[in-house]
């Protein structure tokens, strides 16, 4: 159980300092974000569509890099080697076909936010309805772990809790209010700010650890010799609560699983489902996609894609190479650190991820332990930022200023954002908390990045097919995306939950893979018996020309050229 | 939000400052459907070499034991030097070709390039 797995808690002397030091550089950094700002819903949803490249490549990657990307990655990987690493693969993979397909049109048609991309595709009201709902969907089921995330994380940081409250659930409290007070303070361009040094953080900890592990001696191939020379070992925990560690079962072949091959956690499909799930979910998570919008034009959105995919990369990289070089170091050095023979049992970490942390420590000690952890609360925080700003926009644009009150003033909008915001942020710690830390069972390897693979499966199959289609087909009609997202998404949470409570299977739990194909013949059959929407070729030139970007760019060389003279 | 008079007021400003004068601010829908396809036969190529490469791999390594047996570059296994980075190699020259190619197409298609055989600007 969960409790008995955190009893051997790494962090003996908390230090607030560094914790405290990042918070105070986020609100400041929130804060002089609203000073620039023009106080206007679009600013607060999207930053006034005027972010440069680079600093939305980084923000990006920070809403994209969650504890499932920071702890999880090397924790994968270090229970499971290369099964592990395919995990980090998927991730980096699913900005491939959001290059390809979506980025570009997506900034140049859209405004807001996903749903009012679709409905003004579709001149539908009920497409924006629809999809409103689907967007919250994947946002309540990927903000929910992160919530989770948060509460684990600050149990590993610090046993002080609230009055009446557990440490898990004073995580978090702590987590989704002061992402919400982030957020409502700095609006989208204090959060992309927060998220691209935030990113720049995560970044600069795995190099750290990869300089300090070179300096050690380390040796990235030897390391993986030495892990793979024999059978991989994974803790176990008997009925009576003794532990120990037993060869890892491999799932393809049979026999004993070993670091350098695959099978450690996957069946053969599992490892392709899980794979399609990852790489097709990223093009259909509204948190992500929004920050296009953000961007200055259609081609800035497709050159911040390619720094996303280079960025991204480096970072899954070094995550692989930290969690290789913990299961070589942490079983090299077990005998020489009392704490470290605590958190594991035969120079096996308990708690995969705990590999990472415990790195930060035999590195860096107290301090490098304090940074790691403070960087995993970063990681969470900057994620729920990104998925209170993408609800914030469906609801306070799509539903709010479409239908409850279209004649709202800028400031009616902005407080309905913010307001948004908060609700979310208080109905996702409620659901969190709900969730009982305790019954968390230890055998989980990665609790985050599986609960986080469910909301790319709900993206996937829900979202993805009719963004691509009402992008690149011009007879797709909005009833067939309306079918198509209703399909899509009672599909994959019927798939999911029959995994969950009835039978556990690898393609039911990651369906992308059979359900996303199904659903694109869903939407193709029923445009063939709908009305398509009016004015395609209007539509058109808007998402496919470049007349827009022009202007813009002029625009700014022009700009550029009257401050010169 | 519509943009059209923002953009409106940009297109005086832009104009009124233009060193060669008049820009080309319109796109035709016969040049945005040439680009169209053009766009779309890119991305569905790439698309396809994505595919084969990252689900090759994967069939590779799962499929030959090999790959997990075997060691190159030192103690490396190929599923992990696959795995574990060069397919991360393979998704940048991917995508930074991919994009320079789009970008290129539209520049040769629209805007400021010469009208595709076919088609007239207004």
């Amino acid at each position: 159980m969960r409790g008995q797995r955190h009893s051997g808690a790494i962090v003996n002397e908390p230090r607030f300092g560094i914790l405290i030091a990042a918070l105070v550089v986020a609100f400041a950094i929130s804060v002089v974000a609203r000073v620039r700002s023009t106080r206007t819903a679009v600013d607060f949803q999207l930053a006034g569509q005027r972010m440069g490249v680079i600093t939305n490549a980084f923000a990006i990657c920070g809403d994209y890099v969650s504890a499932a990307s920071f702890l999880g990655v090397a924790a994968a990987v270090y229970a499971a080697g290369v099964d592990g690493a395919w995990y980090a693969t998927g991730f980096a993979a699913g900005f491939i076909p959001v290059l390809l397909f979506v980025a570009t049109p997506l900034r140049r048609f859209g405004d807001r936010s996903i749903p009012d991309f679709l409905a003004r595709r579709f001149n539908s009201e009920k497409v924006r309805i629809v999809s409103v709902v689907m967007v919250q969907l994947v946002i309540l089921a990927y903000l929910v772990p992160q919530a989770v995330g948060g509460g684990l994380a600050w149990e590993l940081f610090s046993d002080l809790a609230l009055p009446g409250l557990t440490p898990y659930s004073t995580g978090i409290v702590a987590s989704t209010l002061l992402t919400s007070s982030l957020v409502v303070i700095g609006g989208m361009r204090g959060t992309t700010w927060n998220q691209a040094i935030q990113f720049l953080v995560l970044l600069g900890i795995l190099m750290w650890v990869a300089v300090a592990l070179y300096a050690d001696g380390f040796d990235y191939s030897d390391s993986v010799a030495a892990a793979s020379a024999e059978p991989l070992r994974s803790v176990v925990e008997s009925s009576t609560g003794e532990v120990s560690t037993e060869s890892t079962v491999n799932q393809i072949g049979g026999g004993a699983a070993r670091f350098s091959a695959p099978g450690a956690r996957y069946s053969r499909s599992g490892q392709f489902a899980l794979l399609a799930t990852l790489m097709f979910g990223t093009a259909g998570l509204p948190h992500v996609m929004n920050r296009f919008f953000t961007s200055s034009t259609g081609r800035a959105a497709r050159k911040t894609t390619v720094w996303v995919i280079g960025l991204i990369g480096l970072f899954y990289a070094l995550a692989v190479m930290v969690g290789t070089a913990a299961r070589f170091v942490i079983a090299r050095d077990v005998a020489e650190h009392e704490w470290l023979a605590d958190i594991s049992v035969e120079g096996v970490l308990r708690t995969p991820e705990h590999a990472l942390l415990a790195l930060g420590r035999l590195y860096g000690g107290e301090m490098g332990l304090s940074i790691v952890t403070t960087g995993a609360l970063l990681a969470i925080m900057s994620t729920i930022g990104g998925l209170l700003l993408a609800a914030s926009a469906s609801w306070g644009h799509d539903v709010y200023e479409q239908h409850l009150n279209p004649r709202a003033s800028r400031t009616q909008a902005l407080r309905a954002g913010q307001l948004v915001v908060a609700v979310i942020a208080l109905a996702a710690a409620l659901i969190a908390m709900a969730v009982d830390s305790n019954r968390i069972p230890a055998s989980v390897p990665s609790v985050v990045a599986s609960l986080v693979t469910t909301a790319f499966a709900l993206a996937g199959c829900a979202l993805t097919p009719s963004i691509v289609l009402a992008i690149w087909w011009k007879k797709v009609t909005p009833t067939a995306i309306i079918v198509g997202m209703v399909f899509g998404s009672t599909s994959a949470i019927a798939c999911i939950s029959y995994s969950l409570w009835v039978s556990a299977s690898d393609l039911l739990q990651a369906p992308t893979i059979f359900l996303a194909p199904m659903v694109f013949v869903v939407i193709a059959v029923v445009s063939a018996f709908t009305e398509p929407a009016p004015d395609v070729d209007q539509i058109w030139v808007r998402m496919h020309g470049s007349a827009n970007d022009r202007k813009a760019e002029r625009l700014a060389r022009i700009t550029l050229e009257t401050t010169r003279r | 939000m519509s943009t059209d008079g923002q953009d409106g007021h940009e297109n005086e400003l832009a104009e009124s400052y233009s060193p060669v004068a008049p820009f080309d601010d319109t796109d035709t829908p016969a040049e945005v459907d040439a680009v169209w396809r053009s766009q779309r036969r890119i991305a569905l190529s790439y698309f396809v070499v994505f595919a084969i490469g990252t689900f090759g791999v994967g069939l590779a390594i799962v499929g030959l034991s090999w790959s997990g047996d075997n060691t190159v570059f030192g103690g490396f296994s190929p599923a992990f030097v696959l795995a574990g980075g060069a397919l991360y190699v393979f998704f940048l020259i991917l995508a930074v070709a991919a994009a320079t190619l789009a970008n290129s197409i539209e520049d040769r298609m629209m805007g400021a390039g010469p009208a595709p055989f076919g088609s007239h600007r207004e």
